[in-house]
């Protein structure tokens, strides 16, 4: 599902200038067009890193 | 004199405190209205501290390893009484009430610092053009970016000014502006430096580490501002180690890892000869030359971006009412992180999990990874892009490409000076090591640059 920046952006941000709008919704599509295919295979399983492991092997979470 | 030879010179008396803040102090106020490395300075203090430091050396006492030796560090690093303005409008006016722990440890060791130096606004973009204290400026090239966002820091000690700077780190900010001025830097490991006072551009992926003339110098530097500090949640008890490379250093039998993929596309071509050369200079050193493919770094760029953009406007959110406060660039990219829905901020924390566990067992094959630290030298001020194998990029993505992932990895990497391009402007390496092997890169550092000589080459300013 390709997301419509623009129309995000109305909702969200509706200061953004119409001049700038063109240029951040670019750059947004763009870095979709990459992370889309890793999104989508992710497993169910797989945690976030929000929690980072600061150790090598991984055992210390702080 | 860089770091380790100041710090000789005044354990051996031929030189004094006194003498070397003055000096810096002579060529911050002789360049810096050029260069545009710092934002506050602060010579009254220094020389206070100067007057202080001798008088206790002659007393027999050495607080530590840099004491009595002029340092800087960038305007993000709180300061007790000293403005911190974080490179913007929004915080010209703030002073803090405390010490960032970088600083504290600074000063602990003995570390006189001169002032503050300049970067790209809240340490957000590569260039350090920054609207609000001025452009900072290549010494190497006076029409060419220092690099960013720790510019200033790169620029002060390029320039001779100081001996080291401490800069921060979130996609490439300390080694991106190290390989553009010809300088070293050092980003630790996630972790290993306390973030405690210094104003947060991401906390995922923020990093504070030493800009210096010289591995050995980075070396000593590390050793006084890491370990564990409970006031920020994310540093790590893993102890601290000897970071110094031992004379003579060796690297026999140690593995370098030769990336086939990814950092050797789309680069200058005496980028990558450079690092080659170098490769080559570590085989007749001993070590093993590894070539072996590696998790795509595009991947972890990507992610890397979409997670800085938004922790980014998460953290700057409060002051985004103040629009003409800010400059056009960072005001672009807040507004890009605001838009970015809270499922793909998760979903890339949960790829990053993913790209973590695919890189881990690169480190059963090799000691560290060799890599360019930019496509190419210093772009001009104002450049808007770069043409790399007929395909354009811009100058903040093409120049981030090789150093941005580590970031979200949390891996340590030391960049270093390897060559220079065709316009004489220089070329930096990077060393990537595993988690916590600080020691290793700075070993693997410490014999690339003896084997290369380039320490001797100064700009002519």
């Amino acid at each position: 599902m390709r997301r419509d920046w623009k129309q995000i952006a109305r909702g969200i941000a509706p200061e953004i200038p119409q001049n700038e709008l063109e240029g951040v919704a670019a750059v947004l599509q763009a870095l979709e067009e990459q992370f889309a295919p890793l999104r989508e295979r992710l497993p169910y399983e797989t945690e976030p890193a929000l929690i980072f492991p600061c150790d090598a092997a991984g055992e210390e979470l702080v | 004199m860089n770091l380790h030879e100041s710090a000789q010179a005044l354990r051996q008396k031929a030189v004094s405190s006194a003498e070397l803040v003055s000096e810096s102090l002579r060529r911050i106020a002789a360049l810096d209205a050029k260069l545009r490395a710092f934002i506050t300075v602060t010579p009254e203090l220094a020389e206070e501290q100067a007057r202080q430091a001798d008088q206790e050396r002659a007393g027999g006492m050495a607080r530590g390893p840099l004491h009595g030796i002029p340092v800087a560090v960038k305007d993000v690093f709180f300061t007790r009484g000293v403005r911190t303005t974080c490179g913007s409008k929004i915080f010209a006016g703030y002073v803090p009430e405390y010490d960032s722990a970088v600083v504290e440890r600074l000063k602990a060791a003995g570390a006189i610092i001169v002032g503050k130096t300049n970067l790209h606004e809240f340490a957000y973009g590569v260039t350090s053009t920054n609207p609000h204290y001025g452009t900072v400026r290549n010494p190497w090239g006076l029409d060419r970016i220092a690099g960013g966002s720790s510019g200033g820091s790169a620029c002060a000690v390029a320039a001779g000014m100081v001996p080291m700077a401490m800069g921060n780190d979130t996609g490439g900010s300390i080694r991106l502006p190290a390989s553009f001025c010809g300088i070293v830097g050092l980003k630790p490991s996630f972790g290993r430096v306390s973030r405690y006072g210094v104003l947060p551009l991401d906390f995922s992926l923020d990093h504070m580490g030493p800009l210096t003339r010289c591995v050995r110098d980075a070396a000593l530097t590390l050793g006084v501002v890491a370990g564990f500090d409970p006031r920020d949640e994310t540093s790590s008890r893993q102890p601290v180690v000897p970071y110094l490379p031992a004379a003579p250093v060796s690297i026999r039998g140690l593995r370098i890892g030769l990336p086939e993929n990814y950092y050797f596309e789309r680069l200058n071509p005496s980028a990558a000869s450079a690092v080659r050369g170098a490769a080559r200079l570590a085989e007749q050193a001993g070590a093993r030359i590894v070539p072996l493919q590696v998790p795509d770094g595009g991947q972890l760029n990507a992610i890397g971006r979409i997670i800085l953009l938004s922790e980014a406007s998460a953290t700057m959110e409060r002051h985004l009412h103040r629009r003409e406060d800010f400059g056009p660039d960072v005001l672009a990219l807040l507004d890009q992180g605001r838009l970015i829905p809270a499922t793909d901020y998760i979903n890339a924390q949960r790829v990053r999990r993913l790209l973590q566990q695919e890189f881990r067992p690169l480190w059963k094959q090799v000691d560290c990874l060799l890599t360019p630290t930019t496509p190419t030298g210093a772009p001009r001020i104002g450049q808007a892009t770069i043409d790399l194998d007929g395909q354009e990029e811009e100058v903040r993505v093409a120049s981030t490409r090789f150093v941005r992932g580590i970031n979200v990895l949390g891996l340590p990497a030391l960049s270093l000076p390897c060559g220079f391009d065709e316009e004489g402007l220089p070329l930096g390496l990077q060393i990537i090591g595993p988690m916590f092997q600080e020691a290793t890169i700075l070993q693997v550092g410490a014999a690339l640059e003896d084997a290369l000589g380039l320490t001797h080459r100064q700009p002519i300013l």
